[in-house]
């Protein structure tokens, strides 16, 4: 839930430019000390487990309590559907972009912008097909890399399936 | 000097002493304890149950808009609230709700959120990790 709703302040987020040397930063520590560092701008050197390791801008770590430091993959950046598209059928097709090193993508589909009780679905491309009942729908894509340790997580995109039939439009008939 | 004389000065001492406990009670703003330690950041906006727990304090008090957080001091911030600090030496961070953030030698983030820009130098340590801003300095040439 927390993840959410940091997920939804980064996505809402304009990042300032960082004072000279610095860096733009977000850290999540979880109640068992686990720690994640995304950089948006400048660079970071990381120690952990005895390592230590420069992060630039667009990457992400990841630091367990005792033990070194990991690179998370990126997101998927979505291709499509468009942000906010309306289907009339409830059948839909996802895509995105490939990520580097990564062997697998989950999908993650939830009713609510905070992902509470999404379905998943793991692919090995970049396209998905899902069926959805009509509604508003919320997805995005996680990439698994090869010991199947997930990626970055981004601000879910929205779209709706609406089945309504579009509306006859009657007149008076004409005798000619 | 009367029974009366010695009754007035016993009110008084007794107001002095009422007012000198009740100074020692008040909670958020910044303590008088902690003018002999050194301020590290500013609080510059909050919103929700947002506490301090001063250095060598026991209680934990109500923290405001514009107090001073000094070494020593720790932050809590409950669910829904966030707290907006500038630190002395240009960085600005955004705590998080339910995070708890401490300082001392930098800024130590012990649960939860926390985003913001670090200036040069900073030190920002978690239970797992610590982390430093990486100048130009640091470029390894190959």
């Amino acid at each position: 839930m927390k993840r959410a709703i940091l997920l939804l302040l980064l996505a809402s987020t304009a990042w300032a430019d960082p004072p000279d040397g610095g860096a733009s930063v977000s850290v999540v520590v979880e109640p068992n000390g686990d720690t994640t560092v995304d950089v948006h701008k400048g660079a970071l050197k990381v120690k952990a487990g005895g390592v230590e390791e420069r992060v630039v801008a667009g990457q992400t770590v990841r630091a367990q309590k005792g033990k070194g430091i990991k690179r998370l993959l990126g997101a998927p950046a979505p291709l499509a559907p468009a942000a906010d598209a309306t289907f009339n059928n409830t059948d839909v097709a996802l895509a995105w972009k490939r990520v580097p090193g990564a062997t697998r993508y989950v999908v993650e589909i939830a009713s609510a912008p905070e992902m509470v009780g999404m379905r998943t679905e793991t692919v090995d491309g970049t396209r998905a097909v899902v069926h959805l009942d009509p509604g508003t729908w919320y997805w995005r894509v996680v990439a698994l890399d090869g010991g199947g340790a997930a990626g970055k997580r981004v601000a879910a995109r929205r779209l709706t399936i609406d089945t309504t039939p579009p509306k006859l439009k009657t007149g008076k008939p004409e005798w000619r | 000097m009367g029974p009366g004389c010695k009754l007035s000065f016993v009110r008084v001492l007794s107001v002095v002493f009422l007012i000198a406990l009740l100074a020692s009670c008040r909670s958020g703003g910044d303590a008088p304890a902690t003018a002999a330690r050194e301020r590290v950041a500013l609080v510059t906006g909050l919103g929700g149950k947002v506490d301090v727990l001063r250095g060598g304090a026991i209680d934990w008090v109500t923290l405001g808009d514009g107090n001073g957080l000094y070494e020593d001091d720790r932050l809590r911030t409950f669910k829904g609230a966030w707290a907006r600090l500038a630190l002395d030496g240009g960085s600005s961070l955004r705590v998080g709700e339910e995070t708890m953030i401490s300082f001392g030698g930098g800024v130590t983030v012990e649960r939860g959120v926390v985003e913001g820009e670090l200036a040069a130098g900073l030190r920002l340590k978690t239970p797992a990790l610590e982390a430093e801003t990486a100048t130009s300095r640091d470029i390894e040439f190959r």
